[in-house]
């Protein structure tokens, strides 16, 4: 009996055929072993690991770092030699190596687009340079995002 | 701080020494070296006295000014208002 003769090729070709329809129906899924939002094809295109939810260690699971545009597979997604976790803890941006934590504590602010009209009441105030307690220069604008009182004083 | 001990523009130093002397508190204690702050809150109309006040919305907009040493009711009574006009 020749392969081709057209009843053999039916015996043979209906068994694979039920086959393919039996994993089609299955819905052979790609694996995805940390159970986060990526599937192990995802996580392989763009360099995380399918084993851990949080691929480079920073405290900031992938699918988080991915969301807020940090990088998922650099703990220190500006180079700036501070984590991203550390940056967020202290309302700095992970993405901008210019701006890092301020020792004093204080979060910076998001000026956005202000800009300064003049000095009087429902002006906004200039963006004045300042040095605080800890040494370090920080913008007025950078307190954006809080009522603050304005004591003008001197020393003496 | 626009001023240091002996009435010259305050050094960087001065915002630590300042903030020792008033008992470190937990809040921005700064010089500002050039005294642009003086120009930004108004602070040189005739009879003011120290200190001068400015009160900032979170948008550094300037809500109110005084001068003196007062309570600060002034400026809460302003951000009540404020708030009660901005919340839904």
């Amino acid at each position: 009996m020749h392969l081709w003769d057209n009843g053999a090729m039916l015996r043979w070709l209906l068994p694979l055929c039920a086959v393919h329809v039996l994993l089609m129906v299955s819905g052979c899924a790609p694996a995805n072993e940390d159970g986060d939002c990526m599937d192990a094809n995802q996580e392989a295109e763009i360099g995380t690991l399918d084993t851990e939810t949080d691929s480079d260690g920073d405290g900031i699971d992938d699918c988080s770092e991915i969301e807020q545009g940090t990088n998922p597979t650099e703990q220190d997604s500006d180079g700036d030699g501070l984590t991203d976790l550390d940056e967020l803890d202290c309302v700095s941006d992970p993405l901008d190596a210019g701006e890092q934590c301020y020792a004093c504590g204080w979060p910076h602010g998001d000026p956005g687009n202000l800009n300064s009209r003049g000095n009087d009441i429902g002006d906004t105030i200039a963006d004045v340079d300042l040095v605080d307690q800890c040494g370090e220069q920080v913008p007025l604008w950078d307190f954006t995002g809080k009522y603050y009182i304005l004591f003008l004083t001197a020393a003496w | 701080m626009f001023q240091d001990t002996v009435g010259q523009p305050p050094t960087d130093d001065d915002a630590f020494d300042y903030w020792e002397d008033i008992g470190e508190p937990n809040l921005p204690v700064t010089s500002n070296n050039d005294q642009q702050i003086l120009e930004a809150g108004d602070y040189l109309y005739p009879g003011s006295s120290m200190p001068g006040r400015v009160l900032l919305s979170p948008q550094m907009e300037i809500l109110g000014k005084t001068t003196g040493h007062k309570s600060d009711e002034w400026a809460w009574d302003i951000v009540r208002e404020r708030e009660a006009l901005i919340s839904p």
